[in-house]
């Protein structure tokens, strides 16, 4: 009898689940879409918890994302880093309204507004910032970019504990609104690091009252256009605008819910169901082709460069012969790799140097030759493949890098006769494997931090610890040295191709492509801007329909 | 009985100190460390924050962390070295990280995250209402579905009815959560619009998380009932109530349900702590704020600190549920009994 039932019900209910899922379908792709339905107020995710809030410790997009609202540094990321009239606009005044350089570049005197505040009301000076660096350069001091702020004169040295005598320190209070700053070295992107969270002021008094709990919503106090309110590990933050901000006129959003989401897919679905404004993220590369036709995707490109790298420390391997590297390279064909493992996604790379607003790579271009790549491969001494080793390809583990690695290995298979086996690792094995030189050939990525194309080039100086290759040219080293030291933007420029045309002819990587950001922005939204380093102030943007 | 549950919880100690130490143990054995980032951040500084250039026990492998041997070490000036193994002195054991997180422990701490600058009290403490109240609401769902469609297939014994309840409960059983719960987002947050499909910001987003925990267990609380009503059901008390003409409804209800629920009741205190233990994929899934994502994240994050304090809260609980379950069965069953006297 029951089982009667049972049996009749099953067809009905299979009816009624293909209605739900196909009236869904249908509603899905509707352009009547309207992101964040569902929140009371501007939404977006970040995709973990941030490690700290402390701007001087901080490393990472999470933390940085919160960093830029609710702390303002003498200058501050513009909105945009696309169609600049100069390519000095990436960043705008902050708490200083303006400075001057003095002609050998290496006297910086910051002018601070008299009308910045903390979100107490007391006045931020220039003691603010002299401290705060101070605090950072202190010997020890567990911050993750403390290597920044060595770009000032004896900043190294400080931290080091090599000098104890902080007024060698190129840091000089004038007056309360008046900060020379002394540097290592003529550095045109200078106002770019002042723009980035490790040299932001920290609260002092705050700071010292409440040591590591000085970050939490009950005793912060920044000098942002926002101020976090509220914090709920692994649920949300929010964040209220600061009544004392100097510019608090022009901040059109009152509040903002930031989401941690740590799973990309959950993101979407997030997105889906109206819980977001902005998903903060890139995409997941599986969804995307999906998410093509939504009126509220978008993709920029991206200061990012995908490589591999290739271990040189041992002499006796066969990837310290150049001729074997240049052939591996040779035999990649980065264009399928982008146009059909990855779905048109990325940009092909043929230089290291992503494309960037005063920067033109030099004439070595990466070419697609499996011919010159055989030819060089037998000039090493394994014509057709004979003979060569097996080598392991690292990656972590990460769908995207699978594809890109199974292809590659089939490139090399069929373009040089060479087999390699891969090898993934979870994320920290990988970490530690990179750092201790613990591998063959590895995928990486590298996105700058600033707009200049030493944030690429520094990698490969031998004294860099992000270099992890053993690769060591003095050639190159000296260029860069060359380059810092040179005034003239002009001739810099040319320093710096010379650079990199020696790592595009025999340096440790081969690049694949440039990163570009794919997420999904509320069509709303309004001042949303392309910027290279998905650095998106809220205090630029607005949403017109916002009830407040 | 009162002795009975002094010795479980002495016993308790050790069997918790035990743990603690193999997972302490584990956590340093794993590959890379907390303080390593894919950039070349001041992981020296961060070392010698969490103490990690210590040895982690007295006995030790002279290793150091691998890639961060640039760091300045600290080596313990008494003790000696055995080949490959070195032996820290006496004096010096308080100085290995073993004994250094005992003493937090003692202090009545978990530590600090070695990842972010919450205490893993704070973390876990923001993190533990959620998971409870997910693990209770799936238990209850497990008893309201699970009982009367247990008891509805043991009264139809080997009807098509019996079958049928069967059958559901048997798929119920075999779907795992892991596709369940995608399979529940789909239709009723992303197609419906009738929940959220992550996180947990009101009562309602707990919802679907309940249903994808507690499904399994309605199964398994479905299976225990039909159990306990058949062999109930051929008893003599039963046939009695039956034959002086008693309702079926209330021979069912006063008389046959008791001895039926007996083993789901012995069943709670395991359930509880699995339902506990399982929400791990469960809040993955979902997104949630519970222990279970922090057991996962701290485990890929290194975070030595934070994977203990998972652990000892989830072994600390199991314990806890386990002897809870002991007192019950002396408490259901009087032929129990934990006196040796």
């Amino acid at each position: 009898m029951v089982a009667k039932i049972w049996s009749s019900l099953l067809p009905a209910v299979a009816i009624i689940l293909m209605v739900v899922l196909g009236a869904g379908c249908e509603r899905r792709g509707g352009e009547d879409f309207v992101a964040g339905y569902n929140a009371d107020m501007f939404t977006f995710a970040v995709a973990a918890d941030p490690q700290t809030l402390d701007p001087g410790r901080m490393s990472g997009a999470p933390e940085g994302r919160i960093a830029f609202n609710i702390f303002e540094g003498l200058m501050m990321p513009g909105p945009s880093t696309q169609d600049l009239e100069n390519p000095d606009d990436v960043v705008v005044p902050g708490v200083a309204h303006s400075f001057d350089v003095s002609d050998d570049g290496r006297v910086y005197t910051f002018h601070l507004r008299e009308e910045a505040r903390w979100s107490n009301g007391d006045p931020v000076t220039a003691h603010d910032f002299e401290w705060s660096w101070r605090r950072v350069l202190t010997p020890n001091f567990p911050g993750d970019y403390v290597q920044m702020l060595w770009i000032l004169e004896n900043g190294q040295e400080y931290s080091q504990g090599e000098i104890d005598d902080w007024s060698q320190v190129g840091v000089k209070v004038l007056d309360d609104h008046t900060l020379e700053v002394t540097i290592r070295e003529p550095t045109p992107y200078f106002p770019q690091l002042v723009a980035f969270y490790t040299f932001y002021p920290v609260p002092r008094a705050v700071v010292e009252e409440h040591g590591i709990r000085w970050t939490r919503p009950e005793n912060i106090i920044s000098n942002g256009a926002y101020v976090l309110a509220d914090y709920r590990p692994q649920r949300d933050m929010l964040l209220e605008k600061n009544p004392h901000y100097w510019d608090r006129d022009n901040v059109k959003m009152e509040r903002a819910r930031v989401r941690i989401i740590d799973d990309i897919n959950a993101v979407v679905n997030a997105y889906r169901t109206g819980m977001l404004h902005w998903t903060g993220t890139s995409l997941p590369v599986a969804q995307i082709a999906g998410l093509l036709t939504h009126p509220d995707y978008v993709r920029e490109p991206m200061l990012g460069t995908y490589y591999f790298r290739m271990n040189v420390s041992d002499p006796d391997h066969v990837l310290a012969d150049n001729r074997v590297r240049q052939a591996l390279a040779m035999a990649v064909d980065r264009r399928s790799l982008v146009e059909e493992t990855m779905n048109n996604l990325y940009y092909v790379a043929d230089t290291f140097v992503p494309p960037m607003e005063g920067w033109e790579s030099g004439s070595a271009r990466l070419e697609y030759n499996p011919s010159r790549a055989r030819a060089l491969l037998a000039e090493a001494g394994f014509p057709d493949g004979e003979g060569f080793p097996q080598v392991e390809f690292l990656y972590n583990v990460d769908e995207n890098h699978k594809l890109i690695a199974e292809a590659v290995q089939a490139m090399w298979q069929r373009n040089l006769g060479i087999g390699i086996t891969l090898n993934n690792k979870e994320w920290r094995t990988y970490l530690q494997d990179m750092s201790t030189l613990n591998y063959e050939i590895a995928r990486a990525g590298w996105i700058g931090d600033y707009n200049d194309p030493t944030t690429f080039l520094d990698l490969w100086e031998s004294t860099n610890g992000n270099n992890n290759t053993g690769w060591a040219n003095e050639e190159y080293d000296d260029l860069l040295a060359q380059a810092r030291l040179e005034t003239d933007p002009e001739t810099r420029l040319q320093l710096l191709q010379r650079a990199e045309e020696i790592v595009m002819r025999e340096g440790p990587v081969i690049p694949i492509f440039f990163y570009t950001n794919n997420f999904l922005v509320s069509r709303q939204l309004e001042g949303f801007e392309p910027h290279n380093r998905d650095i998106h102030l809220l205090r630029y943007l607005s949403l017109p329909d916002d009830t407040e | 009985m009162t002795r009975f549950i002094i010795r479980r919880l002495f016993a308790s100690i050790f069997v918790i100190l035990a743990i603690i130490t193999i997972t302490l143990w584990i956590t340093r054995l794993a590959p890379s460390n907390p303080c390593l980032d894919e950039r070349d951040v001041n992981a020296c500084a961060c070392v010698h924050q969490h103490k990690l250039d210590r040895p982690v026990f007295p006995v030790y492998a002279g290793e150091t962390l691998a890639p961060l041997s640039g760091c300045q070490y600290w080596e313990p000036e008494t003790g000696f070295s055995a080949g490959p193994v070195t032996f820290v002195g006496p004096t010096e054991w308080g100085e290995t990280q073993y004994a250094i997180y005992l003493k937090t422990l003692a202090s009545g701490s978990l530590g600090d995250s070695m990842i972010s600058d919450l205490t893993v009290l704070e973390i876990l403490g923001e993190a533990l209402p959620y998971s409870l109240l997910l693990g209770l609401q799936a238990l209850l769902i497990a008893l309201i579905l699970g009982v009367p469609a247990g008891l509805f297939a043991g009264l139809r014994q080997n009807t098509a009815a019996d079958y049928g309840v069967m059958t559901v409960a048997m798929i119920g059983v075999s779907i795992p959560n892991f596709v369940l719960g995608p399979l529940l987002i789909l239709i009723f947050a992303i197609h419906l619009g009738w929940f959220s499909a992550v996180g947990w910001y009101s009562w309602t987003d707990s919802i679907l998380p309940s249903i994808t925990l507690g499904l399994f267990y309605v199964a398994y609380v479905a299976r225990l009932t039909r159990g306990g009503v058949l062999e109930v059901i051929r008893k003599d008390y039963i046939r009695t109530a039956r034959a002086k003409g008693l309702v079926e409804r209330l021979v069912v209800m006063r008389h046959a349900l008791k001895g039926a629920l007996l083993p789901v009741v012995s069943y709670l205190g395991p359930a509880f702590a699995a339902l506990l233990a399982g929400s791990v994929v469960v809040e993955e899934i979902f997104n949630l704020p519970g222990v279970g994502t922090h057991f996962v994240r701290s485990a890929l994050n290194r975070d030595y600190n934070l994977v203990l304090g998972t652990i000892i809260l989830y072994s600390s609980l199991l314990v806890f549920l386990n002897m809870v379950v002991d007192i019950l069965y002396t408490v259901l069953d009087p032929r129990v009994s934990y006196d040796d006297d």
